[in-house]
């Protein structure tokens, strides 16, 4: 089974490659697992493992987690453009194949509404992988 | 007295008397001793105190419940498959991970063997063996 590195990476490399997606960004790459850099500008794709159940056996080690799940975070300067990117995230990987040979499957969404904190409108995406 | 956690239990299944294979990837399990039948209401006139009751005597055999990841591919697992298959009687072991090591041993049944199969989660196979007969228990 592919670690939580590999199929993050392989999610990673699926957005920052789609052909859809890039034109809802301000920056080419502007996706960043985890923390978003002091420079960068809005729209941009925040992602983040946020849950993983280990499969826990009374004879082996937990290992990998048997179902992860990401969120993608996408902020945007207007609500329009922050659904847009959220739904060409969905597009680009619910239920298309990974590099690792997993299959991601959207498992929520949500409009976030205006995020005061960054002064942005933000919509998320829970993949399940 | 002490107290111990309980992963690391091992069950074993086979042929052998006491069986050799341990099913691999045994998740949450529970092994169920036995229900005594209730007891069997004597009471007549001369009863004291208006009740009197006598055992009833009948005690269901061992039965092992569990989950287990399951993997098609694995030897261990396939023994289940193919006993449940056949309705073969095996020995069932069960061995607690305590100080003593504390363990049944049964002429068993695998009675039901069922794969749920939820869009998000894991493989598994829900397992039931049941014992034939009287328990061997050693502390």
């Amino acid at each position: 089974m592919p670690t939580s590195a590999a199929t993050s990476a392989a999610c990673y490399a699926r957005l920052a490659g789609s052909a859809a997606l890039a034109p809802l960004l301000s920056a080419p790459g502007a996706i960043y697992p985890g923390t978003v850099p002091a420079e960068a500008r809005a729209p941009y794709i925040v992602m983040q493992q946020i849950s993983g159940a280990p499969a826990m056996t009374h004879g082996e080690p937990a290992g990998d987690a048997t179902v992860r799940a990401f969120q993608f975070a996408c902020f945007a300067p207007g609500a329009a453009a922050a659904l847009a990117l959220r739904d060409a995230v969905i597009a680009a990987l619910d239920g298309v194949a990974l590099a690792t040979g997993e299959t991601p499957t959207l498992t929520d969404e949500r409009d976030g509404g205006f995020d005061e904190a960054v002064y942005l409108y933000r919509a998320d995406a829970d993949i399940s992988v | 007295m002490a107290k111990f956690k309980s992963k690391g239990a091992i069950f074993r299944y086979g042929t052998a008397n006491p069986p050799l294979t341990v099913i691999g990837q045994a998740g949450d399990s529970t092994i169920d001793l036995g229900e005594r039948a209730g007891a069997i209401d004597i009471t007549t006139h001369d009863s004291a105190g208006t009740m009197e009751k006598m055992d009833g005597g009948l005690k269901e055999p061992f039965k092992f419940s569990g989950e287990i990841l399951w993997d098609p591919a694995d030897t261990t697992h396939e023994i289940l498959r193919a006993a449940h298959d056949a309705g073969t009687t095996a020995f069932l072991m069960v061995i607690l991970p305590d100080a003593g090591a504390a363990q049944w041993i049964v002429a068993a049944r695998v009675t039901s063997l069922s794969l749920p199969l939820p869009v998000l989660g894991k493989i598994s196979a829900q397992v039931t063996i049941e014992g034939m007969g009287a328990s061997t228990f050693t502390a």
